[in-house]
């Protein structure tokens, strides 16, 4: 191992640079390096590279475990133009992320600033807050189908007590989708609001004095200096709800309403495991997994465009 | 202005506890649930408090869930939660503190595929682990989620590159390989964001439904949420009470874990805004 200065951090610019320090050798040598990254660049290459790649070049056959696979080109792709149920599915995916993001951002900030307080018997209630977050997807899913049972669930009964008869939530054709992305929100927010009150402690306290001072109530200091102040760990919360909504929103829709009723809920993911693992048309179906990630990544290109960030390493 | 002052103030303590409430609600709904007769669980209308409590529905939800599923997803949590953290250390280690050839262009790789949704992998895996051989295995269980270490290499990294310098060259000058520094100075130092990791990675390993509902067949290779997911089936036979027992006991010993971790899970997760 070399004493010598090199390049400290050389291929790291574009990266995090944190403050400026000495630099030193922490060349290392093959053995070192090998052991420590090696065994996660094997698994990580085997069981995540390369079906990442496999299953784009999977999209371009035609292919159902029995038969060997047959070279089809783009032919899956026009197909799913011409399949309602894909172009349903990609409608019903965006209809849900909206209704799953727009209220989990909103109102994890309200919440966030609303418990950022502190009372004799807090720390229970800020736990109530937080609680959604352990329970799983799956067991959300059935708690929350008797929650919504038109009979003896306890939210038709309180619709009942103010007059209001409510739908049976999971076999409406338009309420199923709100009903399902309640529970996404409602199992989201949790996050929403540890983020958010860890971004409030950042907020300089003479700004909000200012502010105070100048005459503003506190909705102009909600609207006009919090919530610009938080505005970084919005667009956090944003993107991890969007990813977070897309890799569990499968759980949620299969278990509670499989798609139904009438393809109301059937979103991507729900089309893609029924296609690849009920229809057995692996080729069709990673076509249309392969969409679902361009749609991922055009969603992180407008929320999250590349960039430095001067933050970088700390706490925003 | 004191009087004012103290109104506004209980108001604001009693929306905070109003809305606590509320986000616990369905908490609350479970509980009472799963202890209430079979006969009043569907009686309409819903009672808001039992009026006998059944314990006994324990002994019937337990046999619900089978022991075996108890088993294999405490098996698979902690195999998953202790390989990955193995592997996500040390790389995250690596990429921030050792200097060799190809590093950036792994951290590149990892960052790359952090939002890479899991899905788009799926059935590609889902081939190669029933190539192997590994459908209803733990290998074919943990093995390709235990892969999935784009998010805790780039924790771990974004953890390490904020350590000084000063302490690895200082050992480094003393004669310590590379080994012995990370044994005896990096990983004393990393209590904390193991901490934090280990609460996360728990969290989602347990709860974990869609990669075992593929790479399992067997009954005898289920893990919890494939046996709670029944429940939520229409043709499910199981009444209410006993169905809401079973979610209740799967998700006790997170509900456990998580209060008396709580400041490790809002470090783990407030930890995503290092990024």
């Amino acid at each position: 191992m070399s004493k010598t200065d090199t390049a400290d951090e050389a291929g790291m610019s574009a990266m995090a640079r944190p403050k400026p320090r000495r630099r030193s050798s922490r060349t290392a040598s093959p053995f070192w390096a090998a052991l420590f990254v090696g065994p996660n660049v094997i698994l990580f290459t085997v069981f995540m590279v390369i079906p990442l790649v496999w299953g784009l070049a999977l999209s371009l056959y035609d292919w159902n475990l029995i038969y060997a696979p047959r070279f089809v080109g783009f032919d899956n792709y026009l197909a799913l133009m011409n399949d309602a149920r894909a172009v349903n599915s990609v409608v019903k995916t965006v209809y849900l992320l909206v209704l799953g993001v727009v209220p989990t951002v909103f109102l994890s900030f309200l919440l966030a600033v609303l418990i950022n307080t502190s009372f004799p018997g807090y720390s229970v209630f800020r736990t109530m807050y937080l609680l959604p977050i352990v329970i799983s997807l799956v067991a959300s899913a059935v708690l929350w189908k008797f929650m919504y049972d038109p009979r003896v669930g306890p939210i038709a009964q309180l619709l009942s007590f103010f007059g209001v008869s409510g739908p049976n939530w999971l076999q409406d054709t338009t309420w199923a989708m709100p009903a399902l992305s309640l529970v996404i929100v409602w199992l989201r927010l949790p996050l929403g609001i540890i983020l958010y009150l860890a971004a409030l402690q950042q907020v300089n306290p003479q700004l909000l004095e200012a502010a105070e001072i100048d005459g503003a109530g506190p909705w102009a200091k909600l609207r006009h200096i919090i919530w610009p102040n938080v505005m970084p760990v919005t667009l956090l919360i944003l993107v991890l709800t969007l990813r977070g909504i897309i890799f569990d929103s499968f759980d949620i829709a299969f278990v509670m309403t499989k798609g139904g009723p009438l393809n109301s809920t059937d979103i991507l993911a729900v089309y893609i495991y029924d296609l690849a693992f009920a229809q057995l048309r692996l080729g069709y179906a990673s076509a249309l997994s392969t969409v679902l990630f361009v749609i991922v990544i055009i969603l992180a290109l407008i929320f999250n465009p590349p960039r430095r960030r001067p933050t970088n390493g700390d706490t925003v | 202005m004191s009087a004012g002052h103290h109104w506004r103030r209980r108001l604001h303590v009693s929306t905070v506890i109003f809305f606590g409430l509320v986000m616990a609600a369905p908490f609350y709904w479970m509980i009472i649930n799963s202890f209430k007769s079979s006969r009043e669980v569907v009686a309409y209308p819903p009672t808001w408090w039992p009026t006998e409590w059944h314990p006994e529905n324990v002994w019937a939800a337990l046999a619900f869930l089978e022991p075996t599923a108890i088993v294999n997803s405490v098996i698979f949590t902690a195999i998953i939660t202790i390989v990955q953290l193995v592997l996500v250390v040390m790389t995250g280690f690596a990429l921030a503190k050792m200097q060799f050839l190809g590093r950036g262009a792994l951290l590149g790789l990892f960052i790359l595929t952090m939002f890479v949704p899991g899905q788009v992998a799926t059935i590609p895996t889902f081939i190669l682990i029933r190539n192997l051989n590994w459908i209803d295995t733990f290998m074919g269980l943990c093995v390709p989620i235990i892969a999935q270490t784009s998010f805790g290499v780039f924790i771990f990294r974004q953890f390490y590159i904020s350590m000084p310098n000063e302490i690895l060259d200082a050992a480094k000058i003393d004669g310590a390989n590379w080994g012995q520094v990370f044994t005896k100075i990096v990983l004393p130092l990393s209590g904390p964001p193991i901490a934090a990791y280990v609460a996360v990675t728990v969290l989602t390993a347990w709860n974990m439904y869609a990669w075992p509902l593929i790479s399992t067949t067997e009954k005898e290779m289920r893990v919890l949420p494939l046996a709670l997911a029944g429940l939520g089936q229409s043709y499910s036979q199981t009444p209410p009470n006993i169905a809401m027992m079973a979610v209740l006991l799967s998700t006790l010993p997170i509900i456990i874990f998580f209060i008396l971790c709580q400041r490790y899970f809002i470090n783990g997760l407030g930890g995503s805004l290092k990024e």
